[in-house]
């Protein structure tokens, strides 16, 4: 590997590191669940629902890094086994940014399929009467936002190849590494599809419409950490081609590697301000408990 | 929302199935809603899936849901065949409010105003 690549992995690696450390302080695991709550507009419960989503939340935040510190680990012995040569570092790089995206995911969704907590035995189970869906979780600027990125991506990517392929002549030298983005979208996708799929039709006693409300919230955020990584890493793949095809062309081609760049930061700007006004945290809430949602407006 | 209480005299089974039938007939749970399937629902309630899935058949023979093959289980429709229309309508009404994202409270009022209109 080189220096740039074990900087990139070590600075990733702390960064996990202090997270998970910060969450053996019992200050910090309160502070951090107070924070969950009014992220996605619940006020802290009482008595022993308190522990139990403190616990839950703590979980949620430790199996994120976790899983990411794990794909880190694995992603580097095997580049450290394989060696990187110079010419192979921008490659290696998104190898390297992809695995952890894909471990942070697969952290999250692992994290809430074994979470067994529940109301104890003989108690009074509470649940939905209507089916849920994903729509219900996941507000559509994600979800569908996920779904475009990265199928635009595997189309740009798949010209690009045949272009590369045509031509030799090009100069598209940094499209291995865009490729790699592309392959870690595409898989980051499938794994959010069968990760939801599994989650949703995954039930979990709740001892009372206060945990019922806050599994909702639980659940509705490790959706929200599954679907992060195919839009992050769809996006960051269109920019690379962009970029590609703007350098390795001129003429015609480096004009519209430009327009797809510009065409990519604007919707990602767009988009920003959209998730900013409209709050995708608080989407589920809006859509399961429309009455709570409405007496949060003031609460919070 | 249901709710079962494994320390009740009355049966699981009942306790399920008096709920789903008290909420069809209130309008609380509305013709073509879909529910969960019989997997999660016992999973949500700590009870067995022959339990959930008894209480399904028993609510289908009585008209108050009915199973459209592997799409799962829907309340049916309730009254007379004029009523049945208006619940279907306000059902795809009420889907595409919530696609759209718009509030209950504005939906509701609208309604209100093109009954009156």
């Amino acid at each position: 590997m080189t220096p740039g690549l074990w900087f990139m992995a070590t600075a990733a690696a702390l960064v996990a590191t202090v997270l998970l450390l910060l969450h053996l302080i019992p200050a910090y695991r309160a502070y951090s669940a107070r924070r969950f709550g009014r992220a996605v507009w619940l006020a802290m419960p009482t008595g022993e629902l308190l522990a139990s989503v403190e616990r839950r939340v703590v979980r949620r935040d430790v199996a994120g890094p976790l899983g990411g510190l794990f794909a880190l680990a694995i992603i580097v012995a095997g580049l450290s086994a394989v060696g990187v040569s110079p010419d192979d570092d921008f490659a290696a790089t998104w190898v390297l940014v992809g695995g952890f995206f894909v471990g942070i995911a697969v952290g999250s969704a692992a994290n809430a399929l074994t979470d067994r907590s529940g109301p104890p035995a003989g108690a009074v189970n509470y649940a939905r009467a209507e089916a849920v869906r994903l729509s219900d979780y996941v507000a559509p600027i994600e979800r569908q936002g996920a779904r475009g990125v990265v199928v635009a991506s595997v189309v740009v990517g798949g010209i690009l190849s045949v272009l590369s392929a045509t031509d030799d002549q090009t100069g598209l030298t940094g499209l291995s590494g865009a490729l790699v983005v592309v392959a870690f979208g595409v898989v980051a996708l499938v794994l959010f599809e069968l990760g939801a799929r599994r989650l949703l039709a995954r039930g979990r006693p709740a001892g009372s419409p206060t945990e019922l409300a806050w599994d909702d919230a639980l659940r509705s955020s490790s959706l929200r950490d599954l679907v992060t990584a195919p839009l992050a890493l769809g996006f960051y793949s269109l920019l690379v081609l962009g970029g590609e095809l703007a350098n390795g062309y001129t003429g015609q081609a480096a004009t519209a590697g430009m327009a797809l760049l510009i065409g990519i930061v604007v919707v990602g700007f767009a988009a920003l301000v959209v998730t900013l006004i409209t709050r995708p945290q608080r989407y589920y809430l809006r859509r399961l408990w429309p009455e709570l949602a409405a007496t949060q407006d003031t609460a919070f | 929302m249901l709710a079962v209480d494994p320390k009740s005299p009355v049966p699981p089974f009942e306790q399920l199935r008096l709920q789903f039938v008290e909420q069809v007939r209130s309008g609380e749970l509305a013709a073509g809603a879909k529910l969960p399937t019989v997997r999660r629902l016992a999973d949500d309630l700590g009870l067995a899936p022959n339990t959930v899935a008894r209480c399904y058949r028993e609510l289908e023979r009585d008209g108050f849901i009915e199973t459209r093959g592997r799409n799962g289980s829907f309340v049916s429709a309730q009254g007379d065949a004029a009523e049945q229309q208006a619940q279907v309508a306000a059902r795809t009404y009420a889907d595409r409010v919530r696609q759209l994202g718009v509030s209950p409270d504005d939906a509701l009022a609208w309604v209100t105003a093109a009954l009156r209109g």
